[in-house]
């Protein structure tokens, strides 16, 4: 299949010969641009030791200098309040790590509850958003199959497959994001790769055990990882139960890092549960799952 | 159930219809004199009965009427009009010659005389005489049929420069293409600059972008039906054609004369081999397309006609490199081929048969070749689609006021989204992955052109189909009706009523004519298109100054249409496995509806001293798709609001020609990013086989854009001017007609895409880039 890219290569030179003539020039009138908006981003859930929230501020796209994107700075002396719907509470500036922050003991995240956030700007800039924390994976597995032939890369290589089962609940749409990270720790010190990463639904599966396969090409991994003999590898196994904002959120990121540089692409908004801003607030819950690579 | 009915209908008409008055037919063919060309829609009309009928495409006229004396007008854009005078007592069999007017032996023609539009029962329909396809200016003098019909009103154009059109409001894949009979899937040469017609080769040119008869069907929007010539049968005469871009040669005689004869007419073009001599020895570049239309007919007898017809096209884009010891060899090769086959049939005088057998093929081929000293790799990459068709049309002059058409077509699609073949030493590498979908695709109809009154018409039909592909089965009922009543002899009021389904898919995210485009059918997943256009208005002739004039406004609904998610491409830049499973096209694409509803004027002229015609278009086009911009309505790039277009032809003497053409559009709709921001995930999202901090807790901070609401841009209005004029000389054997063009006469940049360049500062800038500037050319062309 790499060998098919070369059409696009071919296509690119044949589209350069043609453009050599192309003349450019500067659009300056009537560019749509969006004003500055809040960004917020934030993951909450019961295995989390605190709660953590982000924020910044967007820019417009078109002639604006360099400032920098992370304004979280700035926005240090918010009113960032969240609540369960019975208490609410305040979060606090961290100043080293430029975020606010709750620790789970003092704001516990728990499983099936419904929590708002909301912002407040000194500048009087307001945003909210809400989630659903959902329940903890259920009788999770996690298998690493035997090898096969790799059938996309490098002829003569091999593949590995592992099986990712859960037990659906009974109950409305469920969202999963299941990912395969190889850890690598040497002399105590972890050093991580991701091998897969899947988001999907319960969809005509409901109530039922969801099985799910994650495959990775060996030629690849082996470029990233030289084993040494103090070296031990792990296959770490994440089952993730993300609200329906924790799935749409990463599955649109996940096509605009796929595709940024394409353009042929379709635009890709990101999707965002913030109302007035940019952004996400999401609940989710997850259990690992680990097993040695011999 | 719906297939008995129809069949019930079918076997009904003639029933009804015959248990009338006793009737005699007057039928024949219409051809060109001196050639013995077969003139297709050419007008013939009772005067005495006020009434008239267009020729069918292959030149067969019948009237099933009561015995009496009657004139017989017949007239057709070009040709001098006949009047004839026949004492029908029994059936009469007539074939009509009609005389070309001849290209300027005088400045003002006044024989010649065109189809009166407002005695037409069809609307939104327009015919394009080939001469003035030919006369209008070009990009590069390269006449262009399709760059003709983006100048006619409801056509909206694509990208500068681009042969892609869009009808009414739909997708560039809506428009079937039929070359005598043959579905052409890609019809572009260069992403889409150029059109795969070569001008010479062709007899007639008709676009239908509403009232659809029920003999079409298969897409949504229009109908571009194109007869080739078919030679001719007299006389052996050629016409050449040297330009700046390309060459081309057409030859045609007889075979057996006035019994049978061929055509063959060829194009290619020449910069590679202009640039060749300049280019390094160990580096070649080089690209061409050619264009082969042939065909031969034959005359059987009174009653059995045979034509075998086919194009054969091709581009090619190819670079070599050569190094110590080695070399690197690589094309990319795509092109259409399509052969009818044709038995005409009379089984009376007043029916009339044709069979045909149609192969249709686009193929996209690359091929690589790499080798150095003893090691050796190749690999051949294949995508396209390939027909095996067969159909069958009747026409029965039935008499009663009434003409019946009915046919049945019957398709094998086989669909080849890829097939790699590699071999090589040094790897030892020996696949072969190829895969294949079959579908298969069936039309029954029936079609009846019904006068009740005199000025009263209708052209009712009913088209079945059927579809059958990834073990699904698609049916569909499409009626049809088109109506007229004339308020005055020049004066009409029409409306239309069609239903169209579609069950291929074109995948094409540029827009531009790629020859990636890749075609596919209706999946379980994807289900097939569907439309319903209504339409209405007025026709109007003004015989005594030639012109034609109609307004129409439309109203069409378009469901299961198929866009790209967010974010897919068909064209895939990265590495990670997701995107080696590209072609799984169904997880890529989602599908919603749309509508489209304006107005459009159209005042025409098809001979004379001054012809051309004005055209304008109001239009809105609105999609709405469950996934795409938060579920909201929004424009698509083929929303324009405005369209206007000017065409004028002027026969300043016998020698001198003077032509021209101007458009103006309004800005299309795109999408561009508005504002930028950085936002973090749980966990790093993107390409697997990545080296991250510790997953899931970790700030992973992605920087995206965001493009606000679809088509939220406006590009900027799109008008260019482009001038020509042409100067003919008679030798005595030989017609010489020198053409001096400039295409985009005053230089307006129109924009070819908007991309983004970044000043100092990281400061991000719009910028628009345009690809034809003032560009002149010169041609020459020999007749003889």
């Amino acid at each position: 299949m790499m060998k098919f890219r070369r059409i696009y290569y071919l296509l690119a030179l044949l589209t350069g010969l043609i453009l050599i003539n192309s003349c450019k020039k500067e659009v300056t009138d009537k560019i749509p641009q969006q004003d500055k908006k809040l960004v917020v981003s934030g993951f909450i859930s019961p295995s989390d030791d605190s709660v953590r929230v982000i924020l910044s501020f967007s820019r417009p796209y078109y002639n604006q200098g360099s400032n920098d994107l992370d304004s979280r700075k700035q926005l240090s002396t918010s009113l960032v309040t969240i609540s369960d719907g019975n208490v609410s509470v305040n979060l606090k500036w961290d100043n080293n790590k430029k975020y606010f922050s709750l620790p789970e003991t003092e704001f516990p995240i728990i499983a099936g509850s419904e929590y708002i956030l909301k912002i407040l700007t000194t500048d009087g800039k307001e945003a909210e958003a809400k989630t659903i924390v959902p329940e903890m994976p259920q009788q999770t597995e996690f298998e690493v199959m035997g090898l096969k032939p790799s059938k996309n890369r490098v002829p003569g290589y091999k593949s590995q497959k592992c099986r990712f089962a859960l037990a659906d609940p009974v109950s409305s749409e469920n969202f999963y994001r299941f990912t395969l990270v190889k850890r690598t720790v040497t002399n105590g010190i972890p050093g991580f790769a991701k091998l897969g990463d899947i988001f999907f639904t319960d969809k005509n599966r409901d109530g039922t055990v969801i099985k799910e396969f994650v495959e990775y090409d060996l030629s690849l991994e082996l470029q990233q990882n030289t084993p040494t003999a103090d070296t031990n590898f792990y296959h770490d196994a994440y089952f993730i139960s993300g609200s329906k904002e924790y799935n749409l959120f990463h599955e649109s990121l996940e096509r605009n890092n796929l595709t940024e540089d394409n353009p042929f692409a379709e635009p890709n908004n990101i999707y965002s549960n913030v109302r007035g801003g940019y952004g996400i607030f999401a609940g989710f819950n997850q259990v690992v799952m680990t097993k040695e690579i011999k | 159930m719906k297939k008995k009915l129809l069949l019930s209908i079918f076997m009904l008409f003639p029933i009804i219809l015959f248990a009338q008055e006793k009737k005699v037919t007057l039928s024949g063919f219409v051809r060109e004199k001196g050639s013995l060309e077969t003139l297709p829609g050419v007008s013939v009309f009772l005067p005495d009965l006020k009434k008239g009928m267009a020729a069918n495409n292959y030149g067969f006229y019948a009237f099933t009427i009561s015995p009496g004396t009657y004139t017989i007008e017949v007239s057709f854009v070009g040709y001098k009009k006949q009047s004839l005078q026949v004492i029908l007592n029994e059936d009469v069999k007539l074939d009509i010659e009609l005389e070309n007017d001849g290209q300027l032996d005088e400045v003002v023609v006044v024989a010649s005389e065109q189809k009166k539009i407002s005695e037409n029962t069809r609307m939104s329909t327009i015919d394009i005489p080939i001469n003035q396809i030919k006369d209008i200016p070009a990009l590069l003098g390269e006449k262009d049929v399709f760059k003709v019909i983006k100048l006619l009103p409801g056509v909206q154009k694509g990208v500068e420069g681009s042969s892609g059109f869009y009808v009414r409001g739909g997708g560039a894949d809506q428009n079937l293409i039929i070359l005598d009979d043959a579905v052409v899937y890609n019809a572009n040469h260069l992403f889409g600059f150029f059109s795969i017609f070569n001008g010479d080769a062709l007899k007639s040119v008709e676009l239908i972008k509403g009232g659809f008869p029920a003999r079409y069907g298969e897409r949504l929007s229009s109908v571009l039906v194109m007869n080739m010539k078919e030679g001719n049968k007299e006389n052996f005469t050629g016409e050449a054609g040297l330009g700046l871009l390309s060459s081309r040669i057409t030859l045609e005689g007889p075979i057996q004369k006035n019994k049978s004869s061929f055509l063959v007419s060829g194009r290619r073009t020449y910069f590679d081999l202009l640039a060749k001599p300049f280019m390094p020895e160990d580096m070649k570049v080089g690209y061409y397309f050619y264009d082969l239309n042939a065909k031969m007919n034959f005359d059987l007898n009174a009653a059995n006609k045979i034509f075998v017809s086919g194009y054969f096209g091709r581009d090619k884009f190819n670079v070599k490199d050569k190094y110590d010891g080695g070399e690197d060899k690589q094309a990319l090769i795509w092109g259409n081929a399509t052969v009818t086959t044709r038995w005409n049939h009379l089984f009376s005088n007043k029916v009339f048969a044709n069979t045909s057998l149609i192969f249709s093929d686009y193929n996209l081929l690359l091929k690589i070749g790499q080798k150095y000293k003893d090691e050796f790799y190749e690999a051949k990459y294949n995508s396209g689609i390939r027909d095996l068709g067969m159909k069958f049309d009747l026409d029965y002059a039935v008499g009663g006021d009434h003409y019946l058409r009915s046919g049945v077509k019957s398709v094998w699609h086989q669909f080849t989204p890829s097939a790699l073949v590699e071999k090589g030493n040094y790897n030892n590498v020996n696949t072969r992955n190829v895969k294949v979908y079959n579908s298969y695709e069936t039309n029954i109809y029936v079609e009846d052109d019904w006068i009740p009154l005199e000025k009263l018409s209708f052209n009712i039909g009913l088209r079945s189909t059927n579809f059958s592909a990834d073990g699904h089965n698609y049916k569909s009922i499409e009626p049809r009706l088109s109506a007229r009543f004339s308020i005055n002899p020049n004066t009409s009021v029409k409306a239309s009523y069609a239903r169209m389904n579609q069950y291929l898919h074109l995948l094409s995210n540029t827009g531009v004519g790629l020859p990636t485009d890749l075609w596919v059918p209706s999946t379980a997943k994807i289900v097939p298109e569907r439309s319903q256009q209504v339409a209405i208005g007025i026709a109007r002739d003004f015989p005594e100054k030639k012109l034609l004039f109609s307004v129409e406004g439309y109203y069409k609904t378009m469901n299961n249409i198929i866009s790209y998610r967010e974010g897919a491409s068909f064209i895939e830049t990265g590495d990670s496995p997701k995107y080696d499973e590209s072609m799984n096209f169904e997880d890529k694409i989602t599908t919603g509806k749309g509508k489209s509803y304006g107005l459009e004027m159209l005042l025409q002229r098809k001979s004379g001293r001054l012809s051309g015609w004005i055209g304008y278009t109001l239009s809105w086009t609105k999609h709405q798709f469950g996934e795409l911009n938060s579920g909201k309505e929004f424009y698509p790039r083929q929303d324009h609001r405005h369209d206007f277009s000017l065409v004028a032809i002027y026969k300043l003497s016998k020698r001198v020609k003077l032509t021209g053409s101007c458009v103006f559009s309004s800005g299309a709709s795109a999408n561009i990013p508005q504002a930028q921001y950085s936002v973090n995930s749980h966990g790093y999202v993107g390409n697997s086989y990545s080296a991250i901090h510790a997953p899931f807790k970790g700030e992973h901070v992605n920087r995206v854009n965001d493009y606000g609401e679809r088509g939220s841009f406006k590009t900027e209005p799109y008008h260019r001017l482009d001038l020509g004029v042409q100067f003919y000389k008679k030798k005595k054997r030989v017609e010489r007609t020198i053409e001096i063009g400039v295409y985009n006469a005053y230089n307006h940049l129109n924009p070819f895409y908007y991309t983004t360049d970044f000043k100092e500062n990281d400061k991000a800038v719009l910028k628009k880039v345009a690809i034809f500037p003032i560009i002149p050319s010169v041609s020459w062309n020999y007749k003889f």
